[in-house]
């Protein structure tokens, strides 16, 4: 009873600090959010209209093309705002002028020579000669990623357009259709799915630096630990006080970002399914050892905020927590491989069949084991030498 | 002119000292760059083949993805090598023929790094068709890919100056913090009113200190992603220094104006850390904010560091913008400092 009644205190005094409250409670709610808001739109970008410059003139092949885009360019879902100018050198300087300010995100350029040169391709290739296809000039501004994508829209539109009039010379097409696999992914990717299970080990790995880092660092460094030991109170009885309080605060993170989760971004994923419930007790078991780990090896608060820190965003980043890092230099890859977080996600996430592992169960499993079996034996060590 | 020199390098000191402000100027924005560099570094869209694996039974698939600019075919022996090859990174997708159809195979990693393999479907299947009727191409799309600055940079090149912003954003809005909250609270200030020492000359000694690191740690940041990763920047030097160098002072502003709303300064700290977050995300220095609704675009291009990442960009050429810009921008957050320093600078020395 007193043990849970001092876990009790100890998650109260912890949530009663707003600094805590809201780093640990509301801040990944939050993140949660703001990762919805800023990459789903970049998978998909259906309700975006791109700002394109057509430079036409006369000619049948070009008024074909410019009605096309002028049909892609109406209504309510309409893919271009398009603006339709003469094809002239100083229109084009112009045009680039607004391309580099980002007053038009592509423009298309069709020569003068372009229906004449059309006209000279579908005789040639009547009479069996190969010759060169006409050219359209396409500007795109670098670092852009509206520019980039219109772009790729534009390509598709000129494919498909190309295989009209290919089959009105008389050539026959075979029908060839194509569909894209996200591999080791449910059929339709799911920014969610994806992200709920990262934004998980996230907040557990928030609670390990920061709920027991640097807070098991400060008791040890204002000598509340060595104050407890001289009390009727063992030792151990408060730390396992202090180990229930942190599972009621992980208990509650994770509560609120599956309820923002499933209710407000509707994700598939079953919070109750035995896979998610296996990985989460195993992320809680190894971050928290990790941030007693932290607590062992820091001599003051300061010293723990400054590894914490130090370890926070590259734990976080090449874990794969919000994307998945591969192809990377060796110089970078051995973080990747000795991160605990590494194998959560991946495994989390395999176990969950949102994204395949490229490590086995067996792999993901393990390493997180080891690292929970050598930062308890090391703190125990520790602790024991120093404070207990 | 000696007190200001002796605050000057108490200043300096007290800055490699302070491990949390030390981390956030220089340590946390070379993080960013490290890892940045190395998993995105490769990456200028446009510049790197696409590796898809194809089956080595299937030669007509072979040839049609090896005439597409941009791709490069490899052979494997079955589906499930193409998939293993993908799952490590070994190769960037996959691409197979069955039954009219070309099943493509991509991990998540080139969706996001490649906008170009979101259609590579589409093109694969259309350059498939024409190999069968022997014509390669109808027309011939000459993609030429403006150069939004004087230079010609990577990704990591156009996303370094939003990291140089960021740590002139840590290093200005936080020490300031530190300067008028966390001296205040902690009977600094106190101690210097009944020295001799002007409160201004102190205040003067403290935020040279302080924008000197600053300053240091930003060129810092500039310097070792060109030396490491080998950016390209044509910098112009004194654009350079002029907008970091006011810039800092703007971002010193907003961390007066913090603490002068917020008199606990671990509150003041707090909230710069969520607007350094909210910044981060929504101020277009690492996410494109083009795809975002309206509304959040409108609040992305009021942060202040949606304008000091500009101005750095302009004045390490990697984005076209006038000189006039950047000093407007100069003169806006010059003149906003001076006024917040007059006013809370006086109010911190005659409150103790």
């Amino acid at each position: 009873m007193k043990i849970l009644k001092l876990a009790d205190y100890l998650f109260k005094s912890l949530i009663r600090d707003k600094s805590s409250f809201f780093w640990l409670l509301v801040f990944p709610v939050i993140l949660l959010a703001i990762m919805m808001i800023i990459f789903p739109p970049l998978y998909e970008t259906k309700s975006v209209t791109f700002d394109l410059t057509l430079m036409s003139h006369k000619g049948m092949f070009s008024e074909i093309i410019e009605r096309v885009f002028n049909e892609v360019s109406k209504g309510e879902n309409k893919i271009f705002q398009l603006k339709v100018v003469q094809s002239s050198e100083e229109n084009l300087k112009r045009e680039l002028e607004n391309l580099k300010v980002k007053k038009t995100n592509l423009i298309v350029e069709i020569p003068e020579s372009f229906d004449a040169q059309m006209l000279n391709w579908f005789m040639l290739k009547n009479i069996g000669v190969n010759p060169p296809p006409p050219s359209i000039n396409i500007y795109s501004l670098r670092h852009q990623a509206s520019s980039e994508t219109a772009y790729i829209i534009v390509k598709d539109i000129f494919q498909k357009l190309e295989l009209e009039f290919i089959k009105r010379i008389g050539y026959k097409i075979e029908e060839v259709t194509s569909e894209t696999e996200i591999v080791g992914t449910k059929d339709t990717f799911s920014f969610i799915d994806f992200i709920y299970p990262g934004i998980v080990i996230f907040v557990v790995f928030m609670t390990g630096l920061f709920g027991i880092g640097t807070d098991m660092a400060w008791l040890k460094e204002k000598g509340i630990i060595r104050r407890i030991n001289v009390t009727t109170l063992p030792s151990s009885n408060f730390i396992i006080s202090y180990i229930i309080s942190r599972i009621y605060l992980i208990i509650l993170q994770i509560i609120l970002v599956t309820l923002m989760a499933k209710l407000i971004f509707k994700t598939t994923v079953n919070p109750l399914s035995p896979p998610f419930i296996g990985y989460s007790l195993l992320t809680i078991v190894c971050l928290s050892s990790f941030g007693f780990f932290l607590a062992s090896i820091s001599k003051t608060t300061n010293s723990a905020n400054a590894i914490t820190q130090v370890l926070n965003f590259p734990m976080q980043f090449l874990g794969g927590l919000y994307f998945p890092v591969t192809n990377v230099p060796w110089a970078i890859r051995w973080i990747i491989f000795i991160n605990p977080i590494t194998y959560l996600a991946s495994g989390i996430r395999d176990s969950l069949g949102i994204l395949k592992s490229p490590y086995s169960p067996i792999i993901t499993i393990t390493v997180p084991i080891l690292w929970t079996v050598f930062c308890f034996l090391f703190t125990i060590k520790r602790f024991n030498k120093e404070e207990f | 002119m000696r007190v200001v020199f002796s605050l000057f390098l108490s200043t300096l000191k007290v800055f490699y000292r302070d491990k949390m402000t030390f981390f956030f100027t220089l340590i946390f924005p070379l993080t960013f760059v490290i890892i940045f560099g190395f998993v995105f570094g490769g990456s200028s869209s446009g510049d790197n083949k696409l590796l898809v694996g194809v089956l080595s039974s299937d030669e007509r698939l072979y040839s049609a993805v090896n005439n597409i600019e941009n791709l490069e075919a490899k052979k494997f022996d079955s589906i499930s090598s193409i998939r293993q090859a993908i799952l490590e990174g070994k190769i960037d997708g996959g691409a197979v023929y069955e039954d009219g159809k070309i099943k493509i195979i991509l991990n998540l990693t080139t969706m996001q790094k490649n906008p170009f393999s979101r259609t590579l479907g589409d093109t694969i299947a259309d350059r498939f068709i024409k190999s069968n009727i022997k014509i390669d191409k109808v027309i011939d799309l000459k993609l030429t890919s403006i150069e939004p600055g004087k230079v010609s940079t990577s990704e990591l090149g156009y996303m370094i100056p939003g990291v140089v912003a960021l740590s002139i954003f840590n290093g200005g809005m936080f020490s300031m913090i530190a300067l008028f909250g966390d001296y205040k609270k902690r009977g600094i200030l106190k101690r210097f009113s009944v020295t001799p020492i002007e409160p201004y000359l102190f205040t003067v000694g403290m935020i040279l200190g302080r924008f000197v690191v600053t300053l240091a740690s930003a060129t810092v940041v500039l310097l070792f992603s060109q030396l490491v990763f080998r950016v390209n920047f044509s910098i112009n030097w004194l654009l350079y220094l002029v907008s970091a160098s006011t810039s800092i002072l703007g971002m010193m502003a907003l961390g007066i104006l913090l603490t002068g709303i917020f008199t606990e300064p671990s509150v003041a700290s707090e909230v710069g850390s969520i607007l350094m977050t909210t910044m981060i995300f929504f101020s277009g220095i690492y996410f494109p904010l083009e795809f975002l609704p309206e509304y959040l675009r409108r609040f992305g291009s009021i942060l202040p560091l949606a304008y000091v990442a500009q101005s750095i960009r302009i004045s390490t050429g990697v984005e076209t913008g006038s000189a006039i810009f950047v000093l407007n921008i100069s003169l806006v957050m010059t003149i906003v400092f001076f006024i917040l320093v007059f006013i809370f600078g006086n109010k911190a020395f005659k409150s103790e």
